[in-house]
């Protein structure tokens, strides 16, 4: 309990405060402002691309919701804030999830009294217990026809990991269930002091950073299949491919790619 | 404020750009695409810079700060970001720059009419965005509270 209490000292950069921050919030602290500029000024692209992970979001969660899903399960959510999915459509049924106490402790305070919303503190390399959690049956019912959100997660996980948590998703969720997913890129063979000491500072954070390619990132997430259009950059997704620039991917050939996948 | 004559004067001259107006305004929010608020969808850009440009058409008309000012609230609730604002601004004076030439004596005018709509508007906006701060430190500082009692337990 200590350490979750020493946790929540708006002194100490909590990531998910420091992803609010670049994402525009307004739910952190110098200390994590400091945090998010420190890795801006090592990758200044940080914020563009950040940004794009909320705007594809927000722009899949309004098409499966157009689709009629109506539950969605999001994993390694960070704090409910900044246009989050019970923001963009209010009248669907959400779980957050995430391992991180403090993010949860604060993240559920911030949904106090929304009873469409829950959070579940749980790590999501233990699938299997999370997708017992009594929380689900609560919300969603029998329900398994289940939009789920993956958005900025395989890049904390490993090859093992992420093939584990798809087949367990797979299996667990209904036939025509989605999965939302953004999948971080580089190339594999370009790095940058710049690029690595920005990877090193997650390593410091006991958070490895991974990019992975396009085709790890199709392979990984099998048995999902990606739904017409397939893997696109996320700046196809939004329209905005002429905003994206060279100095972009910081010389490592940096693409954020977004996919709706589909359980058949 | 000039007379009516004149805001129509000015209308009608600035209405002969609008299509001009639109795609600067349209130009300038792609621009700036990354420090709005994922509530507004960049796939939406094309449509609200066409809404904005109308917006001024219709101020030239009714000369209404309310309704203006109303409309620099909504875009900040909606998540529009003070770059974009002032990127929108600035297409607004080039526009009304180039819908006064060559009679360059239409200038003053439209460019007192440009001012006060940006002043409406940024009044609004600005209110807008000061509540939501204030708004989100209170339930930023409840939040923290609460979840300290919790885990102090």
């Amino acid at each position: 309990m200590e350490r979750r209490v020493a946790a929540m000292d708006p002194n100490i950069p909590n990531a998910g405060r420091v992803y609010d921050y670049v994402l525009g919030g307004t739910h952190n602290f110098e200390a994590d402002r400091q945090a998010a500029e420190y890795m801006i000024s090592l990758v200044p692209s940080t914020r563009k691309w950040v940004r794009m992970l909320r705007m594809f979001l927000h722009e899949a969660v309004l098409q499966l919701s157009e689709e009629g899903f109506d539950c969605f399960l999001d994993l390694a959510s960070g704090l409910p804030t900044v246009e989050h999915i019970h923001q963009v459509v209010p009248h669907a049924k959400v779980i957050y999830v995430d391992n991180d106490p403090v993010v949860v402790a604060y993240g559920t305070q911030l949904l106090e009294g929304n009873p469409r919303v829950r959070y579940i503190e749980a790590d999501i390399r233990d699938i299997d217990s999370l997708l017992r959690s009594p929380v689900i049956g609560e919300l969603f019912g029998d329900n398994r026809k289940i939009a789920i959100g993956f958005n900025a997660v395989t890049c904390f996980l490993t090859e093992e990991e992420v093939k584990r948590i798809a087949r367990a998703l797979y299996e667990w969720a209904a036939p025509g269930s989605r999965m939302f997913g953004t999948f971080e890129t580089k190339d594999p063979h370009l790095m940058t002091p710049q690029m690595q000491q920005f990877l090193d500072m997650f390593d410091r954070m006991g958070s490895p950073y991974h990019f992975l390619t396009l085709e790890q990132s199709i392979e990984w997430m099998k048995p999902w299949e990606a739904d017409e259009p397939g893997f696109r950059p996320l700046a196809e997704w939004l329209g905005l491919q002429d905003q994206i620039t060279e100095a972009d991917r910081e010389g490592v050939g940096l693409e954020f790619y977004g996919a709706i996948l589909v359980k058949r | 404020m000039g007379s009516e004559v004149g805001m129509e004067e000015l209308r009608k001259r600035v209405e002969t750009r609008r299509e001009a107006l639109a795609a600067r305004m349209r130009a300038a929010l792609e621009e700036h695409a990354f420090t709005n608020r994922a509530l507004f969808p960049p796939r939406q850009l094309a449509e609200f810079a066409r809404q904005e440009a109308e917006a001024f058409l219709a101020f030239l008309s009714d000369g209404d700060e309310g309704v203006v000012r109303e409309r620099g609230r909504a875009l900040a609730q909606q998540g529009l970001s003070h770059r974009s604002v002032l990127a929108l601004v600035q297409a607004l004076q080039e526009v009304g720059w180039e819908s006064a030439n060559p009679e360059v004596e239409l200038w003053p005018s439209l460019q007192g009419a440009i001012g006060r709509y940006t002043r409406a508007f940024l009044e609004g906006y600005m209110v807008a965005r000061e509540e939501s701060i204030l708004e989100q430190q209170e339930k930023t500082r409840q939040a923290l509270l609460r979840a300290l009692q919790r885990e102090g337990q």
